[in-house]
């Protein structure tokens, strides 16, 4: 007879979906984030203006998974043969031969695997909620026999929401980890590992208790852990860009207006205060540093995916390796989402010294579900996509998606101006709709900084298209806004552009985080959020 | 595992049907037999600890030939017994010497049948005919640990047996293998492990399973083993559903818990020492943990014991210039020997030459744990808290007086036939009015409540609960209207309630307070505070789920409660009184505001 939680905490259990960040979701949200009212509500234009189907560009085929595993995928890896390596909910690493469609089992038992780095067919890096395993076949029966650990370093309270991310491989051999804070819809356990935070712990909603919780980490090949940059809630992303740059995507809730995807460096923080508590030198309670303070120490997204409208969890950034295999957005960051159904891109320029740019959906209604928790390409340039709810929505299981070899309409570059942006397309565009300022339906707005559980859209203002000019080879149009005004997110739609062919894009809605001019930028504005008190949000509720 | 074909009804078939063995030589010579047809029951002993079939059901009076074959490599026998008779045939058999040529069946009028003790390989028979009352019969194997998990029954009846995952007379084990849920694309088979969230241990806890129904838990944070239960190995389930804010809960009985601290020393038991943990590797399935104690490198690999209950761990350790010392508690629930070295009030002592590879052998000490014990130092419920409050033992839970509080344990009355004690400290708090009728609580338990409210105006607080239609058993206070701590059982609507109250009134005095209660041949005694607080006669609710903090849906407590503790035995007064001695904090304890 098994142990059963009674009904009604089942049903507690069910009620709590929010995101893996918690992130509130509209019907099941069991306590409302903290909400200053809204200056303004979303224009209905912001409901999608025609767009071509995804699946004249790309199939999906949904793959089978063995019967009865949980297919809740928690990591994806190519070997360069193809064979994919994939980890799973509850403790399983399988490895998919795709041309035979077989499943091989390769090692069990592992707590909460969130992702795994394939070296060979004999040998796996996992990231597993206690540490890094390197997880090896050392007898040649294809089975794994040896899980050595590679670090458990960084310290664990028992609280659920202590996720670990990663691993990540630089060039040198180093692995880059991420670990969630805890949050105070539970408590710490009795016993824990590490060394305990000296203050109350619970000082504000997510709460990092033991070391490096909030933390990228950074593991030498020697197994030597380093903390690398402090300021996360719930990075459940990294990825490297084209040059090499670390992309690490967080989720929102307290101290993130909206979620994330950051440019990380060493030594930097990225705004959620929880973790300074491990830094050298800093012997306050982290919640009661100041705002101005934190305000100038943090260092912001590079591209903000904005809540309820783009993405409310985005997943991993995975850069298009595949030298134009999969399509014309080679050399640009996919990144998956947790509550839609679709993989986004990012478009990143440096403007002005820093890293910025736009983020729009890409593999949209291609038939998957929604959990896009995991990315991989495989050699021969298609897409393996994981899916995962662990208790949070998403679906199960793993897709496949390949490029038809037809290029979508859609844009592939979006440039910052002096007055607006430059919109280069991945093909000539008829001239008629391009040059009509109406074609391109502008706002912007911006979200506010502090510990507050998201952040309403402030400032949210319509922006006039002065005028759209078409480029001579019709594969640009240069947008003059009359002024732009820095520290915004731009919402574009597009409402009725069309291919030479007469092709509808792939895609409308694009959303550029416009942090920095290209030059003289203004000092970022002022959060007008007030510190929290001790016990944040007073009464502890559901995530 | 056993086949559906050799299951209760096909053998029925047979008996009724079929197949005809006479009974050479048994027969009258005159008169015919109405039941000359013979039940044939293949038995064999497997692997794991286990009869082949769990089970069989033969009408009443049956002529049935067991044709029993040992085909594990440990030596078994099959012993029939009364019904309820397991448990004292068992402890009895468990304490007979090893003797050659010894069967290990104890003397008792509860033992109806037997075979003699079998070597891997060897068959016996054995013939009889069925009692004529309807009724469960266990069968055992009484070698020396073995019967606490390998045993089966046969029912003596025309009806179906009950569903084989919910049959109470087999072990957890079995009726687990019956669990149409399927975790994973494989089938687990022991010796593997799960890395999850245990109860009593840090945060990376490894849960290993063995062959034989051995489990255990190893804290990877603290490098070294944290307890060993027998029986059925984890429900995982809890913590990989939804975000993981659940424990994966232990199954079988917990046996043995090692002291706090890292057991290995090197040089100095004084010292706490260094650990670093390194991983594992699978030796032949068994994992074989490898970590750093100061620095020395230490490998350690546990299987099962070869005969008896318990495990036995080969340490592999570095070279180090000091004697390695082994700490444990002799008074523990494992007895334990030691390949190499001395052993002496706890401390197993070895040489650096003896310490580079040395066997721990771990043989459970049966009753040395209770049943079921609750630390209360994690969540045990799903209320939302910070951080727990402070108990008389680490942490102690807090029960809200209401649903989201009461916890199911899985436990069930059936499991207590033979005695039962629950103790538990408890600093009641002020409860909610009760609700006025008892419309919305569904038992005649829940009639109990009175319609004028106690003195403290609480309804009943019910620490223990258990409820079975009209059956019911109360362990708390303010029950059925009587102000003071108590307990009241039920055996049916038109029976006179057991009771017992004591004087004092919870809340009066804001302190932690021990409350316990045994069971025994048809006796209740009420302690409070380790002394005797009266008796009365009654009986345990049969086959009721038992409960904490609640009555099961209904009487939900206030309190904060700690070290609860459920045994299936009676405890003597001198035990109750030394329990509640050992555990009664120095000073008085009050949770944190």
């Amino acid at each position: 007879m098994n142990r059963t939680l009674p009904c009604s905490l089942l049903a507690w259990l069910g009620a709590a979906s929010l995101g893996l960040a918690q992130n509130a979701k509209p019907a099941t949200d069991t306590k409302p984030p903290a909400k200053a009212p809204a200056e303004k509500k979303p224009k209905p234009e912001k409901a999608n203006y025609p767009q071509a189907p995804a699946s004249d560009y790309y199939h999906v085929e949904e793959i089978t998974m063995p019967p009865n595993l949980s297919a809740e995928t928690g990591g994806l890896d190519c070997l360069p043969d193809g064979q994919l390596a994939a980890c799973f909910h509850r403790g399983e690493v399988y490895i998919y031969n795709p041309a035979k469609r077989q499943w091989r089992l390769f090692a069990d038992g592992l707590h909460d695997p969130l992702g795994i780095h394939a070296v060979n067919d004999h040998e796996m890096i996992v990231m597993q909620r206690p540490e890094l395993t390197r997880i090896r076949d050392t007898d040649g029966d294809g089975v794994a026999d040896d899980y050595e650990t590679i670090t458990d370093g960084f310290g664990m309270s028992g609280n659920y929401h202590e996720f670990a991310y990663g691993p990540l491989l630089d060039k040198e051999g180093n692995y880059y980890i991420s670990l969630n804070v805890a949050s105070n819809g539970a408590g710490i356990r009795y016993e824990l590992r590490g060394e305990q935070n000296r203050y109350n712990p619970i000082n504000t909603r997510m709460f990092s208790p033991v070391p490096w919780r909030g933390w990228v980490m950074k593991v030498t090949p020697k197994g030597e852990l380093i903390p690398f940059a402090p300021g996360f809630r719930s990075p459940n992303g990294l990825g490297f860009d084209a040059e090499g740059h670390l992309l690490v995507s967080d989720n929102q809730g307290d101290w993130l207006g909206t979620s994330p995807v950051y440019h990380v460096e060493e030594g930097k923080f990225y705004g959620h205060p929880a973790s300074l508590a491990w830094r050298e030198g800093e012997n306050r309670e982290t919640n009661k540093i100041p705002i101005p303070e934190l305000e100038k120490m943090r260092t912001r997204g590079a591209v903000l995916f904005p809540e309820g409208i783009l993405a409310n969890s985005p997943t991993q950034p995975l850069l298009d390796s595949t030298h134009g295999k999969f399509g014309p957005f080679s050399g640009q960051m996919l990144i998956g989402d947790y509550t839609r159904a679709y993989v986004m891109r990012m478009m990143l320029e440096k403007v002005d010294g820093q890293w910025q740019g736009a983020g729009a959906p890409f593999l949209e209604r291609t038939g998957m579900s929604g959990g896009m928790n995991r990315l991989a390409f495989s050699p021969d340039g298609s897409l393996w996509v994981g899916h995962t709810s662990h208790g949070w929505g998403g679906s199960t299981g793993i897709s496949h998606v390949t490029w038809t070899g037809k290029t979508p309409l859609d844009i592939l570059e979006m440039h910052l101006t002096r007055n607006g942006f430059k919109l280069v397309f991945t093909k000539p565009v008829k001239e008629a709709e391009a040059i009509l300022p109406s074609t391109y339906k502008l706002t912007r707005y911006r979200y506010e900084y502090g510990p507050a559980y998201g952040s309403p859209q402030r400032n949210l203002e319509d922006v006039p298209v002065m005028s759209a000019t078409l480029a001579p080879d019709r594969k640009s149009v240069t947008l003059d806004l009359g002024e732009l005004v820095a520290w915004r997110i731009y919402e574009m739609h597009l409402n009725g552009l069309r291919s030479d062919e007469g092709e509808l894009p792939l895609n409308t809605m694009y959303f550029y985080t416009l942090n920095h001019l290209l030059e003289n930028t203004p000092p970022p504005p002022v959060s007008e959020q007030k510190p929290s008190s001790t016990r944040a949000e007073g009464k502890p509720s559901a995530d | 595992m056993s086949s559906p074909a050799r299951s209760g009804p096909f053998l029925l078939a047979l008996a009724l049907g079929v197949l005809t063995l006479s009974n050479a030589g048994a027969q009258d010579a005159g008169a015919p037999d109405a039941n000359a047809a013979e039940t044939v029951i293949e038995m064999s002993t497997v692997g794991g600890l286990r009869f082949d079939p769990p089970r069989f059901a033969v009408p009443p009076g049956a002529k049935v030939k067991v044709l029993l074959q040992n085909v594990d490599d440990m030596a078994h026998n099959f012993v029939l017994l009364k019904p309820g008779a397991r448990m004292e045939i068992v402890t009895a058999a468990n304490a007979m010497p090893v003797t050659p040529g010894s069967d290990f069946i104890p003397k008792s009028d509860k033992v109806l049948q037997h075979s003699p003790l079998l070597n891997p390989s060897k068959k016996a028979t054995v013939t009889f005919t069925a009692p004529t009352k309807e009724d469960a019969y266990p069968y055992v194997c009484t070698f020396p640990g073995h019967g606490l998990i390998m045993y089966g029954v046969m029912y003596v009846t025309n009806k179906p047996m009950p569903p084989l995952a919910k049959d109470m007379n087999l072990p957890d084990m079995v009726r687990d293998s019956g669990d149409p849920r399927k975790l994973h694309a494989f089938i687990p088979t022991p010796p593997y492990l799960y890395r999850s969230f245990l109860r009593d241990c840090g945060p990376a806890a490894i849960a290993v399973t063995l062959p034989g129904g051995q489990n255990y838990c190893w804290d990877a944070g603290a490098c070294r083993l944290r307890y060993v239960w027998s029986g059925a190995f984890l429900d995982a389930t809890p913590h990989w559903a939804a975000n993981g804010d659940a424990f994966a809960e232990v199954k079988g009985r917990i046996y043995f818990r090692t002291q706090p601290g890292v057991p290995l020393h090197f040089g100095s038991k004084d010292k706490i020492p260094a650990v670093k943990f390194l991983g594992y590797h699978l030796v032949q399935r068994f994992p074989e943990f490898h970590y750093l104690v100061d620095g020395i490198d230490v490998r350690e690999l546990t299987k099962p014991l070869h005969h008896g209950s318990g495990i036995e761990t080969t340490f592999t350790v570095g070279k180090s210039e000091q004697p390695l010392l082994y700490t444990f508690d002799p008074k523990g629930g494992a007895a334990v020997t030691s390949s190499a070295g001395t052993i002496q009030d706890g401390v197993v002592t070895l040489t650096p030459e003896q310490a580079k590879t040395f066997t721990l052998t771990f043989t459970e000490v049966p009753g040395r744990e209770p049943l079921r014990y609750w630390s209360m130092n994690d969540t045990l419920n799903k209320k939302k808290i910070g951080l727990l409050e402070t108990g008389v033992k680490g942490r102690a839970a807090n029960f809200y007086g209401n649903k989201a509080t009461e916890y199911a344990t899985d436990l069930n009355t059936s499991q207590l036939a033979n005695g039962a004690t629950f103790a538990a400290w408890v600093l009641p708090q002020k409860a909610a009015k009760p609700k006025p009728a008892a419309k919305d609580e569904g038992t005649p338990a829940a009639a109990a409540v009175p319609a004028t409210p106690s003195p403290d105006e609480s309804g009943d607080q019910v620490v223990l609960g258990m409820t079975s239609g009209p059956e019911y058993f109360l362990l708390g206070w303010n029950l059925g209207g009587t102000p003071g701590f108590g307990l009241a059982a039920s055996a049916g609507k038109d029976a006179q309630p057991a009771k017992i109250s004591t004087g004092l009134l919870p809340h009066k005095d804001k302190e932690w307070h021990h409350l316990a209660f045994t069971y025994s041949a048809g006796t209740f005694t009420l302690y409070l505070d380790g002394q005797p607080a009266g008796t009365a006669k009654g009986t345990l609710p049969a086959k009721a789920p038992i409960f904490l903090g609640s009555a099961g849906g209904s009487k939900f407590v206030s309190t904060y409660m700690d070290e609860a503790r459920i045994d299936d035995r009676a405890y003597t007064a001198a035990e109750i009184a030394e329990l509640y001695k050992s555990e009664r904090p120095a000073a008085p304890t009050t949770p944190a505001p």
